[in-house]
């Protein structure tokens, strides 16, 4: 005899990848009975199933968004679901998307469009390499242990709170991008190249101040930059220009930051038109006249 | 009242004559788990045929993961379940690539038995080889 709970599941996971192939246009393998055969790992698709799946259960369960919290839960929990720690993150992430979603949307019909949308504008997770990932529960000491060692691959239900605390913090305070438009954004994009992906956005813009603060002004002026031991290192291509930050201190709020670098740069601009001025005293046959 | 315990009379004579279904079970099991780890001597991978893993016979071999991982063979000689923790035996979810999971395979399919973490843990996971099982 089936499990009866197993049984639920894969009738929803069906459903999802019925509304999957509706609305992506996609044909998806069958198996010859003509039911879907699983796919979809770290993809697109691997996302919208789970978000489909949490918000159907959410749905199920009257909007108790617990049971279907959970149910998302126990598959990330113990020796029966090790994954990559960037694929726990992946599918709480998206349980989570989902859930919301289930409570929002009435019936399984606009929970299916809504996960698809989520899909279509980059809510859900839908790639192991997303920046967001890196900022779930960065410091679980798992991380720090070696490729192919089982308990980097394990979690317990600790750590799965840790990480869908901070997918909801994170889902519920949308992060503020650095400006396209500053005036450091050639620094930023370059120290963002340097970076892992689990060092944040935020934590990167912290690293423009600290740049910038060690009389680095352009970014042909930094050479290399690398996290090690937990602590960024940005050297100057001229010797004795450096900045250190520390990557396991939570980073400031991207507007506060961007408000400290604007005013440093104002201070800059101050000083150097200063600096202008006093040398145009000292030498008045450079200032007109 | 009378029935009942004719039956129990009737299974438990059979257990005692020709040995319990479970013990049975039990035995294949155990030969299973030594030929993996015979097969497996001295190497992390190893590709075999199906049949090379039993010492019954049996037409298919289906893989469910349930609380525990359920190997359900059928036909031939009977169907047996054998089940394991996941720290023993491992398969992924059932939408990873060469996953047998939610698969059923025949005698001359071919798995892939590999060890998960090698040099950590003795973990054994199976994956469909090139070519085996139809989704």
């Amino acid at each position: 005899m089936n499990n009866p709970l197993s049984d639920l599941k894969r009738g929803i996971e069906q459903d999802a990848y019925r509304y999957y192939e509706q609305l992506s246009g996609q044909t998806l393998q069958r198996r010859a009975d003509g039911s879907f055969a699983g796919q979809g790992h770290n993809d697109a698709l691997d996302a919208f199933r789970h978000a489909y799946t949490s918000g159907r259960v959410t749905q199920l369960s009257m909007d108790q968004q617990w049971v279907a919290r959970s149910y998302g839960d126990d598959n990330e929990i113990g020796p029966k679901h090790p994954n990559d720690p960037r694929e726990h993150r992946m599918d709480l992430w998206n349980n989570e998307v989902g859930r919301r979603l289930g409570d929002e949307a009435s019936g399984k019909d606009e929970l299916a469009k809504r996960c698809y949308e989520a899909v279509r504008n980059g809510t859900l997770i839908t790639d192991l390499n997303d920046a967001r990932i890196g900022q779930l529960y960065a410091n679980d000491p798992r991380l720090r242990r070696p490729q192919g060692d089982p308990e980097r691959e394990l979690m317990t239900k600790e750590d799965v709170a840790k990480v869908n605390r901070d997918v909801s913090h994170a889902l519920d305070n949308p992060r503020v991008p650095f400006p396209k438009d500053h005036p450091d954004r050639d620094i930023y994009d370059k120290l963002r190249g340097g970076l892992p992906a689990q060092v944040s956005d935020e934590k990167v813009a912290e690293a423009v101040l600290a740049t910038k603060r060690a009389g680095m002004h352009e970014a042909s002026d930094i050479g290399k930059v690398a996290l090690q031991n937990d602590q960024i290192f940005i050297a100057g291509r001229t010797p004795g220009f450096h900045a250190q930050l520390d990557a396991g201190k939570p980073a400031p709020e991207m507007s506060g930051t961007v408000q400290q670098l604007d005013s440093h740069n104002r201070a800059e601009a101050y000083e150097q038109k200063n600096q202008q001025q006093q040398q145009q005293q000292q030498n008045p046959q450079y200032g007109g006249r | 009242m009378r029935l009942t315990r004719l039956a129990l009379l009737i299974a438990l004579s059979t257990c005692f004559l020709s040995g319990c279904p479970m013990s049975h079970t039990d035995d294949a099991q155990q030969y299973f788990t030594r030929q993996i780890a015979k097969l497996l001597e001295g190497r992390d991978t190893a590709v075999v045929d199906a049949a090379q893993l039993t010492d019954f016979d049996w037409q298919k071999l289906c893989f469910e993961r349930e609380d525990a991982l359920e190997l359900k063979f059928s036909g031939a000689g009977g169907d047996k379940v054998f089940r394991f923790g996941y720290e023993d035996y491992f398969v992924a979810e059932p939408y990873v690539e060469r996953s047998p999971a939610e698969r059923c395979i025949g005698r001359q399919d071919k798995l892939v038995l590999k060890k998960k973490y090698p040099g950590y843990k003795d973990t054994v996971e199976f994956q469909l080889a090139d070519g085996a099982a139809a989704p």
